[in-house]
């Protein structure tokens, strides 16, 4: 067994539960809001490109084009319509909120669709099972090409928190939203930005998870655990930790299946709840800042 | 035309009315102290003016228009701003971007984050660090320069000098000086009566959310003030409510 | 010559790259009081904190009755006898007055169940706040706030009490209600080291003055002597004295 190829494997297959993460890691790190529904949201990003693939001739990649502006426009609803009311009600209900759109999406989804697999693998062609050689090793052309979407993502994200002007808007807003508005911020525009944000790469997620894999009406929540483990490994307040996060679940759950196929998603398990014990946190935490 | 009419404000925290049937009018470039005891709602009142607070009745009229119903985060665009209790800055963002993310957003105006590190010198060697790290007094300066780059025509500065030392709080009130000069309209919550007295033209007095004593300072004594202070009322006052 | 109480040599802090403070030495007998004054940014509270325990310095060592507690937490230290104040007070916010002191008088001074009441009951009545013992902290004006931090602390039974800018925001009404209190602290032979900007109020408590500047002292000794200190009126008072 090539210990080198398992660790490029996992490091691979953490490309994609970054990118999965990334929308999570934002909206609580904005909003304080862990989004229950975002590996829904996810899957309904994978049904929108199955949709325009299938019943349209627009190729894939076209149809990835049209399906993020359409998950952007989603973020704003979504924020408009139900979390604004309930991250003005307390803590918990976001929460609740979130938990009741998730099962909501899984039903329509279902109603809709049949509870069959579905999958983009028979439309990509050879992008999804291609590899090259490299150094005696095999490795997958696409899974290159998810951890390299997931850097750029992050880095993208990272780049315009830190040095746009409206980056340094929505971290204001996220540490203290009163204060924000007293310098002229809108927060409700910021945290309608945000989700915009999270849902449109959520769903870029979900056109990756297509390629990648079948998907199902109840595939979401699977994902959102994942993508959940990712940030939590990684430590919120930093897409860097979360591509970090990805990384070391991905790496974890390779092992795993070499140790033995069963205990593949229980090794990721196994690590993220050694983080939760360990004292620092996450691995790139954000130490506490009270003002 | 006064720059500034509260008319009648109600304003409530909780079950507590912190603010009573409150009035007060700003002329364009006055400096008025809005000073009382700890509880008088002098804070709330402050806050009402800023938008951070929707009074339960009356309204607030800026350069004629009502402003009651307007959002804080768009008075700041007509040019209201708020040096908020409590040193509200934000401690993740650099001294630099706090006080840049309060730029462009008033009306044309002259401050610029050198302008306000001129004011306050100590700021300079820590432009770059996180605002968590600053100390309460340079925390405090932060605040009020972050504020001033609003380019504000009525700045409201909720207790400036809490937490400041002595030579700080001279180079603020300095600064203010300045302010007042350039035909900024001031309001200043603050419990030093010498400094308050000596930089501003009229006073308000708050008692248990009502306006007690309201006039020139140049007129009222030490000894009206201090019974409108304590809730005595003074029995021939300039402008005491009865 | 008796050994102090307290004692801090050779005192540095660094936060990465910025050097809070400088090779500070600081002593305090029994039952001494001492006041520490300097600019913003100084290293007060950071002296504060160390000697406290909240933090580590980078060198230098504390002594508590002539043993090294510089690697002792700040619970530990409050077993030993040491307590402070913040300068934003904390109490158990959903807690009574009664039940904050409470859990000082039990847990700090490690007391049991047999006597503690009484003993808070006598906290409360030192401080002044006998009359508001039942009321939430949520429900208490500044100034019982501050009263509450001080019960707080004078419930753990200490030797040492560290008040870190409690004067901040009083009416002068209020400050003279608060020296009284600190005062009746004194004379219990408790130990004071006070952090404050509001030299007035400051003078009126302790024997002994230290100033610090950009993390050295430039000054310790009596009030009078250091507020004429040229050193000290250039970095801290300004030209104006109050």
């Amino acid at each position: 067994m090539n210990w080198v190829n398992v660790l490029l494997q996992g490091v691979l297959l953490g490309g994609f539960y970054a990118l999965l993460a990334c929308g999570l890691s934002l909206m609580f790190g904005v909003m304080r809001i862990i989004n229950l529904a975002h590996g829904d949201i996810a899957v309904i990003g994978a049904y929108l490109i199955w949709v325009i693939v299938n019943q349209t001739s627009i190729p894939p990649w076209l149809a990835a084009l049209l399906v993020l502006p359409m998950m952007w426009v989603g973020g704003y609803v979504v924020y408009v319509l139900l979390l604004e009311r309930s991250r003005r009600a307390g803590q918990l209900v976001p929460l609740l909120t979130t938990f009741g759109l998730a099962i909501v999406i899984e039903n329509v989804l279902l109603q809709v669709f049949s509870p069959d697999d579905h999958s983009l693998l028979s439309s990509t062609g050879t992008l999804a099972t291609s590899s090259f050689s490299f150094g005696g090793l095999s490795i997958s052309f696409f899974g290159v090409f998810t951890l390299g979407t997931a850097v750029v993502v992050l880095a993208g994200l990272q780049l315009f928190l830190s040095r746009t002007s409206s980056g340094r808007q929505m971290r204001a807003t996220a540490e203290d939203p009163d204060a924000a508005e007293l310098v002229g911020i809108n927060a409700r525009a910021v945290y309608a930005k945000a989700t915009a944000i999270a849902v449109a790469i959520a769903g870029l997620g979900g056109i990756f998870l297509a390629i990648r894999q079948t998907f199902n009406p109840s595939t979401g929540p699977t994902q959102l655990i994942f993508a959940f483990e990712a940030v939590v490994i990684g430590g919120f307040g930093s897409p860097w930790g979360t591509l970090l996060g990805g990384i070391v679940l991905g790496v974890a759950q390779v092992i795993g299946a070499q140790v033995n196929p069963q205990y593949f998603v229980l090794f990721g398990h196994l690590v993220f709840l050694a983080v939760l014990a360990s004292p620092r946190g996450g691995i790139l935490a954000r130490r506490g800042r009270a003002l | 035309m006064s720059l500034l009419e509260v008319r009648s404000v109600d304003g409530q925290y909780g079950l507590l009315k912190a603010v009573r049937g409150v009035s007060l009018t700003l002329e364009e470039g006055e400096t008025h102290a809005l000073i009382g005891a700890n509880g008088a709602g002098k804070t709330t009142l402050l806050r009402v003016i800023a938008g951070a607070h929707r009074p339960v009745s009356g309204s607030v009229v800026f350069d004629g228009v009502d402003i009651t119903r307007i959002p804080a985060h768009k008075r700041v665009a007509l040019g209201i701003a708020l040096v908020p209790e409590g040193r509200r800055l934000f401690p993740g963002l650099t001294v630099e971007e706090n006080l840049s993310i309060g730029a462009g957003r008033g009306g044309g105006g002259t401050w610029t984050v050198d302008r306000i590190l001129e004011v306050f010198p100590m700021l300079r060697q820590r432009r770059t660090h996180r605002a968590a790290t600053l100390s309460g007094g340079e925390q405090q300066a932060t605040a009020i320069g972050r504020a001033l780059m609003c380019n504000p025509r009525l700045i409201l500065l909720d207790e400036v000098s809490l937490g400041l030392a002595p030579i700080a709080v001279a180079a603020v009130y300095d600064s203010l000086r300045r302010l007042i000069g350039g035909g900024t309209t001031v309001v200043l919550v603050e419990q030093d009566l010498g400094r308050a007295l000596g930089v501003a033209s009229r006073v308000t007095c708050m008692l248990h959310g009502e306006i007690v004593l309201q006039g020139a300072s140049s007129e009222l004594t030490r000894d009206q003030i201090s019974a409108a202070y304590f809730g005595v009322r003074p029995s021939s006052g300039v402008g005491a409510d009865p | 010559m008796s050994s102090p109480l307290l004692e801090a040599s050779g005192i540095a802090q660094r936060f990465g790259a910025l050097v809070v403070l400088d090779g500070v030495d600081f002593h305090l007998a029994t039952g001494e009081s001492v006041g520490v004054v300097g600019p913003n940014g100084a290293g007060k509270t950071t002296l504060l904190s160390i000697l406290a325990g909240s933090i580590r310095p980078t060198s230098g060592r504390v002594r508590y009755e002539g043993n090294d507690v510089t690697g002792l937490r700040a619970d530990r230290r409050c077993r030993l006898g040491i307590a402070r104040t913040h300068q934003i007070p904390r109490p158990f916010i959903g807690m009574t007055v009664f039940e904050n002191a409470l859990v000082g008088a039990m847990v700090g001074a490690g007391q049991r169940r047999s006597g503690v009441y009484e003993r808070v009951v006598d906290v409360l009545q030192s401080c002044g706040l006998v009359d508001v013992a039942n009321r939430r902290a949520a429900d208490l004006g500044l100034l019982d706030r501050k009263r509450l931090e001080l019960a707080r602390a004078l419930a753990t039974s200490p030797k040492v009490l560290f008040l870190d800018e409690i004067g901040g925001g009083l009416t002068d009404a209020e400050a003279v209600e608060l020296v009284g209190t600190i005062k009746q602290l004194r004379q219990r032979g408790i130990a004071i080291i006070w952090i404050e900007h509001i030299v007035h109020i400051l003078v009126q408590v302790i024997d002994r003055l230290v100033c610090l500047d950009a993390g050295r002292v430039i000054a310790d000794g009596l009030p009078g002597d250091v507020l004429a200190d040229t050193a000290v009126i250039d970095a801290y008072l300004g030209t104006s004295v109050t």
